[in-house]
């Protein structure tokens, strides 16, 4: 390999880089540019290199600072809002976890107390399809039944409350 | 402690959103600086990563994370390596991202050669781009720092990470490289 160092390949970049090259440069620079290979090296690869330079600036499609500005702007925003919701996001991820425990739980408490009510239930549409209202007046008489009743409209009327409050607009 | 309604985490996002964003610069300085070098970066970028899409998506992202970076600069130019800096890492991830070679787009080659002189000028820049693409990533980063911006060695140093007394023999070696993928050498007096 050649030795890296040629003492004049500045002054040769420095005349491409300013267009001196050849005319504007002395007979001696030439001279010693015809008989180096480090130079000539130079010498074929800087001006393929600053005609490219030259064209992509030309060409460069390069949006305006104000968008620039502006599209950074609203990503920092969003980027910080995200973050500030994040312990929001964890603390619900929580809450939610707990809710299904809570109703594995609950599951798993009342389900001999559903079975029941599957043949309640059962007996309620044999008196209404019998319409015979007293099996189905002796049927609501069971407390168990009655709760579960009592549960589904107190739901039907908190429910829409509870939705109210959380999406509503101040 | 704040309910989590909807309500209240919208609340909250648009407060986060009203604290005004820490940037490294005010908007005057920061579309002043862009300015001046969003050309050149982007030149930079669609040489070294072969695509300008790639080019356009990098140079929105550098200046984000320029304006993010939160670093004090010494001055204009210690800005500017910074950026080229930032500039450099993000293509060497997206190139480490990706399986195969960077693919040259042919519209970054496309020029208008609707006469002999630029049809050279297309050819020319044919060449340099299939040359281009047969160089190591390293080498296509020094070589246009070096040429096409006029770096110094200290500042491709700053830019690419290397130290300066490691740049000279680097170059020297893309350079040789480089002419020799360009086909021979031109005469003394070629460049006009």
């Amino acid at each position: 390999m050649r030795s890296p160092v040629c003492r004049r390949e500045d002054q040769v970049l420095v005349s491409l880089q300013a267009a001196r090259w050849p005319d504007a440069c002395d007979a001696s620079l030439r001279e010693h540019v015809a008989g180096c290979a480090s130079c000539t090296d130079l010498l074929a690869v800087v001006g393929p290199l600053l005609d490219e330079q030259h064209a992509l600036m030309q060409e460069a499609p390069v949006p305006s600072s104000a968008i620039v500005w502006w599209r950074a702007q609203m990503r920092s925003r969003r980027e910080s809002a995200e973050k500030a919701a994040q312990p929001i996001s964890v603390v619900q991820g929580i809450a939610l976890a707990c809710a299904a425990g809570l109703l594995a739980t609950a599951l798993g408490i009342f389900v001999p107390t559903f079975s029941k009510s599957l043949t309640w239930m059962r007996d309620v549409a044999g008196a209404w399809s019998g319409l015979s209202l007293p099996a189905l007046t002796d049927s609501l008489a069971n407390p168990i039944v009655l709760a579960g009743f009592a549960a589904i409209g107190l739901s039907a009327l908190v429910l829409p409350i509870a939705l109210y409050f959380t999406f509503h607009e101040d | 402690m704040i309910p989590f309604t909807a309500a209240n985490v919208e609340r909250l996002e648009a407060a986060a959103g009203e604290l005004d964003v820490p940037f490294e610069m005010d908007e005057d300085a920061f579309r002043a600086f862009y300015d001046r070098t969003a050309r050149p970066l982007w030149a930079y970028l669609a040489r070294i990563t072969g695509d300008r899409q790639v080019a356009d998506d990098l140079l929105q992202e550098t200046y984000y994370r320029l304006l993010r970076a939160r670093i004090t600069h010494e001055d204009e130019a210690h800005r500017r390596h910074y950026l080229f800096r930032i500039a450099t890492n993000l293509a060497r991830d997206r190139y480490r991202r990706r399986t195969g070679r960077p693919d040259m787009v042919a519209g970054s080659i496309e020029t208008d050669a609707t006469d002999s002189a630029s049809a050279r000028g297309a050819d020319t820049r044919l060449d340099l781009t299939r040359a281009f693409d047969r160089l190591k990533r390293r080498e296509r980063e020094l070589l246009w720092l070096a040429y096409a911006q006029g770096s110094s060695h200290q500042e491709i140093g700053a830019a690419l990470g290397l130290k300066t007394g490691s740049i000279k023999p680097l170059l020297f070696r893309a350079r040789h490289r480089l002419a020799s993928l360009l086909g021979g050498h031109p005469k003394a007096g070629d460049r006009a």
